[in-house]
């Protein structure tokens, strides 16, 4: 079934400023966060931190690589963790990925406070990357 | 001065939550600072296999799996872990349960049920856990009710 319902733009939108997108979610992993699964020691081993996924020209076009730290920034706040250019997660250009699992590294910093007010689903936040 | 004091004993018990009660994951920094992300830990590329915490564990990878393909042209694992392979690689064989249907009818290739392997297998990076884990295998569950008499 397919509903017709009138166009919502987006909470914010990527800018000069803020030249990326941001999604937050999960990894299989550690799917309802780490708070039960970062302690069972084979599946912290398999997927010990969050990380930002990121294309690799878009980490090039930085000047950053796999491994490099960086500060996640948006309007609403800052995070720091370290960029992932391999994996399984492959985003396209101007998109970023972080999961939300780790509870040392707390991307739910950046984010903002809306939702989608049809679907409810939470938006996506435009960031910059910096080297950290 | 009273309305101070409390806000004081507030503000220490607060700390106090966080320093030991709500972020036990997060070795000891508090909540409401940021701290430098630790380096992205090595896998561990040992090939040497490892126990399984109980029988039906899926097996840990015991090597680096990056950039392999796992779609539907190639299934790079299955280039050491197929029947014909571990002849030539000294891998182990996948289970006979991917070679089975739902109904445990056996089949010629793996089952697109049991392909994508990083669905139940992953590798492990070097480093320690962040808290302790008292889980205990069914050897030595076995071995203490023994030993203390009790079923």
């Amino acid at each position: 079934m397919i509903f017709a319902l009138p166009y919502e733009p987006p909470a914010e939108s990527p800018n000069a400023e803020f030249p990326f997108w941001l999604a937050t979610g999960r990894v299989l992993e550690h799917w309802h966060s780490g708070s039960m699964t970062q302690r069972v020691p084979e599946l912290h081993r398999a997927v010990p931190d969050a990380l930002c996924f990121m294309h690799p020209d878009d980490a090039a076009a930085l000047t950053l690589r796999r491994g490099s730290a960086v500060r996640i920034v948006s309007r609403h706040g800052a995070m720091e963790t370290r960029v992932e250019t391999l994996g399984r997660n492959t985003p396209p250009r101007a998109l970023v990925f972080v999961p939300w699992f780790d509870a040392r590294q707390l991307i739910n910093k950046v984010t903002l406070d809306a939702t989608c007010p049809i679907s409810k689903q939470t938006e996506k936040c435009a960031v910059r990357i910096e080297a950290a | 001065m009273h309305r101070f004091i409390v806000a004081l004993a507030l503000v220490g018990a607060t700390a106090a939550l966080a320093q030991d009660g709500l972020a036990t994951l997060r070795r000891g920094t508090p909540l409401y600072a940021v701290a430098p992300p630790p380096p992205i830990p090595s896998v561990i590329n040992s090939d040497i296999r490892q126990v399984r915490a109980w029988p039906e564990q899926p097996p840990l990878i015991p090597h680096q799996i990056y950039n392999y393909q796992i779609d539907l042209n190639v299934n790079k694992c299955l280039t050491c872990h197929s029947r014909v392979a571990i002849e030539f690689s000294e891998a182990p064989m996948v289970s006979i349960t991917h070679l089975m249907n739902r109904d445990g009818q056996a089949l010629a290739v793996v089952t697109p049920r049991r392909f994508f392997r990083t669905r139940c297998h992953v590798p492990q990076h070097d480093g320690q856990p962040i808290v302790g884990n008292g889980f205990k295998d069914v050897d030595t569950v076995i071995r203490q009710s023994l030993t203390s008499g009790t079923p």
